[in-house]
């Protein structure tokens, strides 16, 4: 395979070999296991940690806040910690990929294309993990409609995806300006407490209403609500101005996989 | 040969790195470009070994991983022929939390070794490394020299069109560098183009017939190994 390196682009002239695509398909399998190694490591529990987490963090912030207000909507928070944590997880790993785009390949650069690949596949894996727990919860214990499920799992996986993109699509200014990555943090924290995670819109009013609007979360999170028959204020909504937001929020993605590969080459001379 | 016959062809190459600089009167950065090659040319023909001679800083690290892929030129074109593996420290990506034996058969698969092929694969790597049970042991828990073997070993059994090696045969003990040396020309004689960055003169002369000379990221001298050390050791005395 020729190789043609310049300052715009590495490129490879013809088309891959069928050998060259079976070994491309080894090294998405390699980083997938690689990935979810380091997220196991030595844990006995390994994966499992990802099925749990959501669950003990709804069941927490269930208790508290049944403490503190005396009663509020446990299949609404459920379904608002878990799409919450698929959120922040891709939305992190998007922005934090670029650190190392090597795909653990030392000796020899890999095709974006592989490492994309490998990426959207873990994104996958851990949006269904971080999903899962949360789903048996509700089906068992809260008797959530079977096409509510079916929709949480579309809707968890549409927002792993769309935020994994964005990330990207934002990775390259993180890594010149890493304060970006604490100021993400907070915006990360603010909208966990105001945002429609722990309660419904319905919840809200005024303002926080209004500002909750602006927020793409809230008409994933309100559409995974309504198709569970909870709470939600989805058909209520203008239309225009939340297809507005998630096209803008879908375009952010596409331009941060699509670009992707130009970051990596960019970022390459970085010292 | 010229450039059609050419394993490696390098024209008018230039890179500079980008330093992130913060100081009292620039409390929100600049970023600084320092030029590290600079308008390099050359053909490197299949088959050549060719050895990468220059002082510290010279830029011969960063023109092979610019040769590889790794980083991106400022100005210029390469153009390489076949699949370039670089051997740049002693770690081709293995994990610390496999055995040195797993780490070979999941990266070996990864690096292209057939499923077929791969114990014996294994096999070859564990008898040049020599590591006895350590071989099964966890990659975390090695010593840099027995870190060294596992990556030359593993990398010297691919047998790639392109081999860069940057200073890699200074790991492990004396027996195992002879060991390398002996590897390292049957690879040679078995395969496509290497370059090895060195300060190993006699290495250089051993194992290469070429030699390149780089001073501050300039081409200084391109010829037989023999005249590029005679220049190079007069530029060091």
């Amino acid at each position: 395979m020729k190789r043609i390196i310049d300052n715009s682009s590495l490129y490879e002239e013809g088309k891959l070999s069928l050998d060259e695509i079976s070994i491309d398909r080894e090294r998405v399998k390699f980083i997938l296991k690689k990935r979810l190694r380091n997220i196991s490591g030595k844990k006995r529990l390994g994966i499992l940690w990802m099925i749990m987490d959501p669950v003990v963090t709804s069941m927490i912030y269930l208790f508290v806040l049944t403490i503190l207000k005396g009663r509020t909507d446990p299949e609404s928070l459920f379904i608002g910690i878990s799409t919450y944590q698929v959120l922040q997880n891709s939305l992190k790993s998007g922005c934090m990929s670029i650190t190392d785009l090597t795909g653990g390949f030392k000796a020899e650069r890999i095709r974006t294309k592989t490492i994309l690949l490998a990426s959207l596949r873990y994104r996958f894996v851990d949006t269904l993990a971080t999903t899962c727990g949360v789903l048996g919860v509700l089906f068992l214990v809260y008797n959530i409609p079977l096409l509510g499920i079916i929709f949480l799992i579309i809707i968890s996986q549409i927002i792993g995806f769309i935020f994994e993109g964005i990330g990207l699509s934002f990775s390259l200014t993180m890594r010149r300006f890493p304060d970006l990555f604490n100021i993400l943090n907070l915006f990360l924290r603010l909208m966990f407490f105001a945002g429609p995670v722990m309660y419904p819109m319905v919840a809200t009013e005024g303002l926080h209403y209004q500002i909750n609007l602006y927020n793409p979360f809230t008409y994933f999170v309100e559409f995974a609500r309504y198709m569970a028959e909870l709470d939600s204020i989805i058909t209520a909504i203008d239309i225009e101005m939340a297809s507005l937001i998630v096209i803008i929020c879908a375009i952010t993605s596409i331009f941060g996989y699509y670009r992707v590969d130009r970051f990596r080459w960019r970022m390459t001379t970085w010292a | 040969m010229g450039i059609d016959g050419a394993s490696v062809s390098i024209q008018d190459l230039s890179l500079e790195y980008h330093d992130f600089i913060r100081t009292k009167n620039t409390p929100w950065g600049v970023i600084t470009p320092f030029k590290s090659l600079n308008s390099l040319s050359l053909i490197i023909n299949e088959g050549e070994t060719v050895a990468l001679l220059g002082r510290n800083g010279a830029g011969k690290s960063t023109l092979l991983k610019c040769i590889g892929g790794l980083i991106r030129p400022a100005k210029g074109k390469i153009i390489t022929n076949g699949r370039v593996i670089l051997l740049a420290g002693v770690d081709p990506g293995f994990l610390p939390n496999l055995t040195g034996r797993q780490n070979i058969l999941e990266l070996g698969m990864a690096y292209g070794i057939k499923p077929k092929l791969l114990i014996e694969f294994s096999n070859t790597i564990e008898e040049f490394a020599n590591l006895g049970e350590a071989y099964d042991r966890r990659f975390g828990g090695y010593s840099t020299g027995m870190r060294g073997k596992l990556g030359f070993g593993f990398i010297t059994a691919l047998e790639p069109s392109i081999l860069l090696i940057d200073e890699t045969l200074g790991v492990g003990d004396v027996e195992f560098r002879k060991k390398a040396q002996i590897r390292l020309k049957k690879f040679i004689k078995n395969s496509g183009t290497v370059i090895i960055s060195t300060h190993s003169l006699g290495l250089a002369k051993e194992l290469c017939s070429r030699g390149i000379l780089l001073d501050k990221g300039k081409l200084v001298i391109d010829g037989d190994i023999n005249d590029v050390i005679d220049k190079y050791s007069s530029m060091t005395s």
